[in-house]
């Protein structure tokens, strides 16, 4: 192993603006001294933003192996490039460019098999959670699986692009025009792609209120 | 303005104001105008509802946690990137970059003709080979004459004192 663990995660400030202001330039930073051959760099940089990029995946894909071996490429991919790196962009907005265009092209490439996959990964998840919620009665948990496999449904149904949107606004808190970079396209795009996903999200879990 | 889905802030191009005002991002100025207006729309009221209701939906869907080797995976898979970079090094600044594509397949060449060239004897190798065959044939009738003559001097030796002794 060439890459050493980091001994401590990098504090955030207190200031929310100021902290957001802080950690982009610290990316761009860790990422310039990744190019320079600096491993504990990239070690920082894969703990803080490995779980939102898997959880990212997660969400487009619905499940978790996956998820993961795209995630495996993602930073695999940030690290083979590191020597062309410049930080035009937020660390970020690129890191899950590479992200959704790795589960844009395995959602088209998966497309019939997905059915029946994600069918099995919810019994799967369900499993686990059962082990993991043993305080909660049958009875609640089983409405809780009946909530989020609607839920789960509602997200994989909606059009890939819009489902990437959607899945950056509401969980990884992007903003538009980062959205619009991750997507390639413009602001306004972006704002009329989530009106629609929302649109159909709220018709289709009108009835969970 | 007070009935349900007809209220302008509701149209595509707006799409963002009411996203925005539920998730308190608006500049304070804006959202106090929101205010006023949600206040006397019902329309606006009953969709900021139901996307409340999506945002609490969405809420309630956790992932999974991350798997604890899933750093160790990534830094194996770099290791071992590094560890044939080598290779590559080797060829790709000498070759333009149209060319890169084939090196595969160049390489696959290559190994199969070190196969061939391996496995296939060539004429000098032949030619030693034929030479063994033949120096081993020259051995054992070398070796089954001496044998022949061996048995002739034991013969004659066996025979020689009685020869003396009738002499
Ligand atoms: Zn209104």
């Amino acid at each position: 192993m060439s890459i050493p663990q980091p001994q401590h995660s990098i504090k955030e400030g207190v200031h929310k603006d100021m902290a957001a202001a802080i950690v982009i330039e610290h990316d761009a930073e860790l990422m310039l001294r990744v190019r320079e051959g600096d491993p504990t760099s990239f070690t920082l940089l894969l703990e803080r933003h490995r779980t939102p990029v898997i959880h990212f995946l997660y969400r487009m894909v619905q499940n978790q192996p996956v998820a993961e071996e795209l995630a495996q490429e993602v930073f695999l991919r940030v690290y083979r490039s590191r020597a062309s790196y410049e930080p035009t962009a937020k660390f970020t907005t690129w890191l899950f460019r590479i992200g959704t265009h790795l589960a844009l092209n395995w959602i088209r490439d998966h497309k019939k098999e997905r059915g029946q996959e994600s069918l099995d990964q919810e019994k799967a998840d369900g499993v686990a959670r059962q082990v993991a919620d043993q305080r909660q009665s049958i009875e609640q948990e089983m409405v809780r699986q009946v909530r989020l496999s609607e839920v789960r449904r509602a997200v994989e149904l909606l059009p890939a692009k819009q489902r990437a949107a959607v899945l950056m606004h509401k969980y990884e808190e992007l903003e538009y025009s980062q959205i619009a970079k991750v997507l390639q396209c413009s602001e306004s795009a972006v704002k009329s792609l989530l009106f629609r996903a929302y649109e159909t999200l709220r018709v289709r879990l009108a009835h969970l209120g | 303005m007070s009935q349900a889905g007809i209220c302008p802030i509701q149209d595509r191009e707006n799409a963002g104001i009411l996203l925005d005002y539920c998730d308190r991002k608006l500049d304070p100025d804006m959202m106090a105008l929101l205010d006023s207006h949600v206040s006397q729309c019902a329309g606006c009221r009953q969709a900021l509802a139901a996307q409340q209701l999506v945002w609490e939906a969405l809420d309630s869907w956790d992932p999974a946690p991350v798997s604890i080797d899933f750093n160790r995976r990534l830094y194996q898979r770099i290791d071992k990137e590094a560890a044939t970079a080598w290779w590559r090094r080797m060829f790709q600044p000498v070759l333009p970059f149209s060319m890169r594509p084939a090196l595969p397949m160049a390489a696959a060449c290559i190994v199969l003709m070190a196969v061939f060239l391996f496995q296939a004897p060539s004429e000098q190798q032949l030619q030693k080979k034929m030479t063994v065959e033949f120096i081993d044939v020259e051995q054992v009738e070398k070796t089954l004459d001496d044998m022949e003559m061996l048995r002739q001097m034991e013969g004659l030796l066996q025979e020689e004192p009685v020869s003396r002794r009738a002499l």
